[in-house]
């Protein structure tokens, strides 16, 4: 590709879309593209990703493209790339984001940047920050030339407003994959996920017994929060479903408030609440590495503090 | 019968790092090393649709000598031979580029199979690029995030995970998958396992016997370079409350509330 310039952004969930748009508005590097792929007339579409900051809206329709197969899905955003000759490519870190954004970077023949923090753009070069070793380090990297790049999610607030962007319909020689959609199930919908939670409440290996997890269901239900754990207490004892497993190898939470009780503050476990906005910690030690990560914190035995904590909390709201 | 290929890194025991909180490094002194934590879920895979199937494992690695470690427990896992792709030039090579020395690798030596699998990511860069990009490079499909596989005659069945549910989809051979960790608790080989590993094969091909130019990969031929490693700074207020844990709590949910955290 030659003279690239400006940004294209990109992902298969049309909110996060939005999230993107409103980094490539921060970047301030020339045209904001947008890429609609899909099949109809994405109109839907089309309408909600016209927001302020954009000023290109580049369609590819074909029936190919309606079951989300990466190949054609890269076919596609080649064409578009073709057409719209960025500098960066923006994707969201969903799961078909993170198939599709090296498969991109390798035909083009340019580097790619996975869950990107603090992207900048400066003298042609893109660079970012990215957690490695399990959360323990971050990596400061650099790209030469153009580059696709992916944004964890939920990383950016949602793009409003209203624009007119051009819309460019892109002609793309998409050929069926060979991978055949079967079939799909929902996720089930109406429980709050941990992910999604406002606050969450975790229990670690400070509890005791599987019976003393109850200790925290007044709490829990006080603040209408949903409770998660560490990994002790579900891949190794089974008191809790792993769905609810905070941390490395389990699920990442950015709630409002993240409350540890008896959780010693692994790396490992940090990585997957670090984003919190308010962290509060109970734990008899006080050496315990938590005390680091916290914004509040409290030094003594859970049994006793957890439900003082849930009267004072109750007295306060007045219930 | 069904050829198969797996891919693996040899990566530092994140679990060992020594975070040194005066100057904010990472302390990798004496740090072990290791098979990267989801890779031997890969290897578990292969292995197993070997065991159910018939056909071979072949375990594929770019990395350095100390490599040769982490392939012979992949050997004594039950992979049937290993291929170390190491040459200094090697070194320093971005993920795309490391991708690309293994898809020349497999092009060049190995180009009859029926079956790529790599993890999703390595536990210490964690870019997830690897199996994507190698799957581009071989020109063959591709399958990310497998829960489950099941293959039949020339073809798989794969269930995977993606943001609004569980997809169920198929693929003729051949095709590279990219699995999970929810798809398997990988094995603990027997000491009779570890013993005959060493008589297995293992050869190792560096970039003249791959047929690539030097200044193709490591760090010339790579667009993205790392430049520091830092440890993450905790921004975190640290207001601790001692005392009696009853008093402490009430404390605590004052400090709550006057954050506006509880409503
Ligand atoms: C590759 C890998 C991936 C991992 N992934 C994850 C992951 O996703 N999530 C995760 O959580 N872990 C994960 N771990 C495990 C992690 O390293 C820790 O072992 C784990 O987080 C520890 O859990 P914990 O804090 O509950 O237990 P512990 O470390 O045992 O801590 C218990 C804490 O409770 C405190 N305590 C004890 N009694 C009381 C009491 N009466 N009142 C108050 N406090 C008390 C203790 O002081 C201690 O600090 C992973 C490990 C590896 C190697």
């Amino acid at each position: 590709m030659s003279q690239q310039q400006g940004i294209l952004v990109y992902s298969d969930l049309p909110e996060v879309t939005l999230e993107l748009i409103t980094l490539g508005q921060k970047l301030r590097a020339g045209n904001l593209s947008v890429a609609v792929i899909g099949s109809g007339d994405l109109q839907d579409q089309i309408s909600k990703l016209s927001v302020d900051g954009v000023t290109n809206i580049y369609k590819v329709s074909n029936d190919s493209l309606s079951g989300f197969i990466g190949k054609p899905m890269v076919d596609a955003l080649e064409a578009v790339c073709s057409e719209a000759k960025p500098n960066v490519i923006i994707v969201g870190a969903t799961r078909r984001g993170r198939e599709i954004a090296p498969r991109l970077a390798t035909r083009l023949k340019i580097g790619c940047i996975t869950d990107a923090l603090n992207l900048e753009m400066a003298n042609g070069k893109v660079s970012a920050e990215r957690l490695v070793w399990g959360g323990n380090a971050l990596a400061s990297v650099t790209s030469k030339g153009a580059t696709v790049v992916t944004i964890p999610l939920h990383s950016n607030q949602k793009a409003t407003g209203s624009a007119q962007p051009n819309v460019v319909e892109v002609s793309a020689n998409l050929n069926p994959s060979k991978v055949k959609l079967l079939g799909k199930k929902e996720r089930p919908q109406g429980q709050v996920s941990i992910k999604d939670a406002e606050i969450v409440v975790s229990a670690g290996r400070g509890f005791k017994k599987k019976e003393d997890l109850s200790l925290l269901d007044g709490l829990v239900s006080t603040l209408h929060a949903v409770m998660g754990a560490s990994r002790p207490l579900t891949s190794d004892l089974g008191w809790v479903p792993e769905e609810r497993q905070v941390g490395l190898s389990g699920t990442t939470v950015k709630p409002k408030l993240y409350i540890a009780v008896g959780i010693s503050g692994q790396i490992q476990h940090l990585t997957g609440m670090r984003d919190s906005k308010v962290v509060v910690a109970i734990n008899n030690d006080k050496n315990a590495p938590i005390f680091q990560e916290c914004d509040y914190g409290v030094v003594g035995d859970l049994y006793a503090a957890v439900p003082t904590l849930e009267k004072a909390l109750k007295s306060q709201l007045g219930s | 019968m069904v050829e198969i290929l797996v891919c693996f890194k040899h990566v530092i025991d994140e679990t060992e790092l020594k975070i040194d909180r005066g100057n904010n490094k990472i302390n990798f002194e004496g740090a072990k090393t290791k098979i990267s934590d989801d890779d031997k879920n890969a290897i578990e895979e292969a292995i197993r649709i070997k065991e159910k199937n018939g056909g071979s494992v072949t375990a594929l690695c770019v990395g350095s000598a100390d490599a040769k470690k982490s392939m012979k427990e992949a050997l004594a896992m039950g992979c049937d031979r290993g291929r170390l792709l190491v040459d200094p030039a090697f070194q320093d090579s971005d993920a795309i580029t490391t991708a690309s020395i293994i898809s020349q690798a497999i092009k060049k030596k190995i180009p009859k199979f029926d079956l790529v699998i790599t993890a999703t990511g390595s536990t210490d860069a964690l870019t997830g690029i690897v199996g994507p990009s190698l799957g581009e490079s071989l020109g063959i499909p591709q399958i990310t995030f497998a829960s489950k596989i099941a293959v039949s005659a020339n073809k798989v069945t794969v269930d995977r995970s993606v943001e609004e549910g569980l997809e169920t989809v198929e693929c003729e051979f051949p095709v590279l998958i990219t699995v999970s960790r929810e798809i398997n608790q990988p094995r603990f080989p027997t000491l009779i396992q570890i013993m005959s590993a060493g008589k297995k094969e293992l050869l190792e091909w560096n970039a003249q016997a791959l047929e690539i130019d030097p200044l193709t990969v490591g760090k010339q031929g790579s667009k993205i370079e790392t430049n520091a490693l830092n440890v993450p700074k905790s921004a975190r207020k640290r207001i601790i409350f001692e005392g009696k844990p009853e008093d402490a709590a009430k404390q605590l949910a004052e400090a709550m509330f006057k954050e506006g955290l509880v409503k």
